[in-house]
């Protein structure tokens, strides 16, 4: 199988902060989730990416070609939805579909018109007279359009209610039926990454903690919860992170090293990603 | 860039409708109310410095971030503003043509008329305008308008005094000034270096910032 994306040693450095050595592969026809605390390096690593900002080491290759050569022939395969949809203010979405159509090349009006319908955003209305979770779904539209191969997505779901969220997150897993279509995603939202994900990339501080398949990771951890016996049970070296309370112990641990008789817990992503980070400091 | 030239052409209308209202206007009362031609020219101006409306709009927008995600080059963002520059100039020298015109064979202003030298001189003044705008936009894209605005408003003071020096701003009295054409053709041959030097330096400093 082909790589939509594969970053080797990617670092880039700032005043107060530095992205360190990331690397990581996404596989073509699968989604991953980029998860990280405000300020982690999500939004730098999408950058880096889209080569919007210059790396100051490391490779970076979309669709097995460098992201610095031939950059525009490549964002014609690329939908972006970035945290802040960049349109001026009093542009309409109709408007905005006859700009994109003079853009791209191989953009579909009648599929942005569908996508509109389908997510429930005016044609008419100005830009600033939508609504955060408007915009957001016009940026979506947008980034959908043209037919892309790789959708790389920056807190995409922010700003939508529930409903409209599930719609959108059914049709990200639609787009990605096709093999050769990926999807790389950061969002707070750690249960739409969850829905969505086929694999999951932690970001700490501007380094990659971990890249791994959801369900591997899912079958990886366990949670313990109970008094602190219960976890010294488990050797140190096993326990990915652990939180005191005055109600118990609970602590993520690799489910290999729990002895026979301790009772354990799934784990979801949320709380393996907060163990992981708390422990890291 | 078609693209990004039908993006400016929706702002423009929506942003800049006044500008355009202006340009008109003032044309009119060239061709029909006996102004002088040199009366134009801070219509010219305006529109001259339009796209650096347009460019404080994106900025505002977080346009130029959104672009670099799309098929774009940054060399093509910087040679549309240009494109829209030279545009821009052109509808107003129009405009300005078509207004002088009338106005010299609009029998009811009389002894009012102006001389062809008077309007030729006017649209001599518009390489000197857009050299001045050409200053400016390296600043906005290098610092954003926000800083970019000091090199903006020291040029229009200049336009303004060089205004003021040539017209002694006296509309219906002012003399029908005729600049001979080798200076002319120097005005127009220096503006246009500024225009090309001013083009290849905003590349240049657009192609090195980070949002």
């Amino acid at each position: 199988m082909d790589n939509a994306i594969e970053i080797k040693n990617l670092t880039k450095n700032y005043k107060d902060f530095s992205l360190e050595n990331l690397s990581l592969t996404l596989p073509s026809g699968c989604i991953m989730g980029l998860i990280g605390e405000n300020g982690a390096g999500k939004s730098t690593t999408l950058k880096l990416i889209l080569n919007m900002i210059k790396r100051d080491g490391g490779e970076i290759k979309i669709m097995g070609r460098d992201n610095r050569e031939s950059e525009k022939l490549l964002k014609e395969d690329i939908g972006v939805v970035p945290d802040e949809i960049g349109l001026p203010t009093v542009l309409t979405a109709k408007q905005v579909g006859k700009i994109m159509a003079n853009i791209f090349k191989n953009w579909d009006s009648e599929a942005y018109a569908q996508y509109l319908e389908k997510l429930s955003v005016p044609e008419k209305k100005k830009y600033s007279e939508l609504s955060r979770g408007m915009k957001m779904k016009l940026g979506i539209a947008i980034a959908m359009s043209h037919h892309p191969k790789l959708l790389l997505l920056d807190e995409p779901t922010s700003g939508l209610d529930p409903v409209v969220r599930d719609e959108v997150v059914d049709m990200f897993n639609d787009f990605t039926r096709d093999e050769s279509h990926s999807i790389l995603i950061s969002s707070h939202i750690v249960s739409d990454l969850e829905k969505l994900c086929d694999y999951v990339a932690f970001i700490h501080k501007g380094r990659l903690m971990l890249c791994e398949e959801k369900d591997r990771l899912k079958e990886e951890y366990r949670i313990i919860r109970g008094a602190g016996e219960v976890v010294s049970k488990v050797p140190e070296s096993a326990v990915i992170g652990k939180k005191v309370s005055p109600y118990g112990v609970e602590a993520i641990v690799h489910k290999s090293a729990v002895p026979a008789g301790v009772e354990v817990g799934t784990v979801d992503i949320e709380q393996l990603f907060i163990f992981m980070a708390r422990k890291e400091g | 860039m078609k693209g990004l030239l039908i993006k400016d052409f929706y702002v423009s209308l929506r942003t800049g409708w006044l500008d355009f209202v202006v340009t008109v206007v003032l044309g009119g009362i060239i061709a029909f109310g006996g102004a002088r031609p040199f009366v134009f020219l801070p219509a010219a101006y305006l529109m001259m410095i339009l796209p650096m409306t347009l460019l404080a709009i994106d900025e505002r927008a977080k346009w130029n971030t959104y672009a670099d995600a799309l098929p774009i080059t940054r060399t093509q963002v910087v040679a549309e503003k240009y494109i829209l520059t030279l545009i821009l100039s052109a509808f107003s020298a129009v405009v300005l043509a078509v207004s002088a015109l009338i106005a010299m064979i609009n029998p009811m202003l009389g002894d009012e008329r102006p001389d062809l030298s008077s309007f030729l001189s006017t649209l001599g003044c518009f390489p000197l305008e857009l050299a001045l705008t050409s200053v400016c936009i390296p600043f906005v894209f290098k610092f954003g308008f926000d800083k970019g605005r000091i090199a903006y408003m020291f040029a229009c003071a200049m336009a303004g005094v060089g205004l003021g020096v040539f017209t002694s701003w006296n509309v219906k009295g002012a003399p029908n000034i005729n600049i001979p054409a080798n200076i002319l053709l120097i005005t127009v041959a220096v503006s246009a270096a500024v225009f090309a030097a001013s083009w290849a330096l905003s590349t240049v400093l657009y192609k090195t910032r980070e949002f």
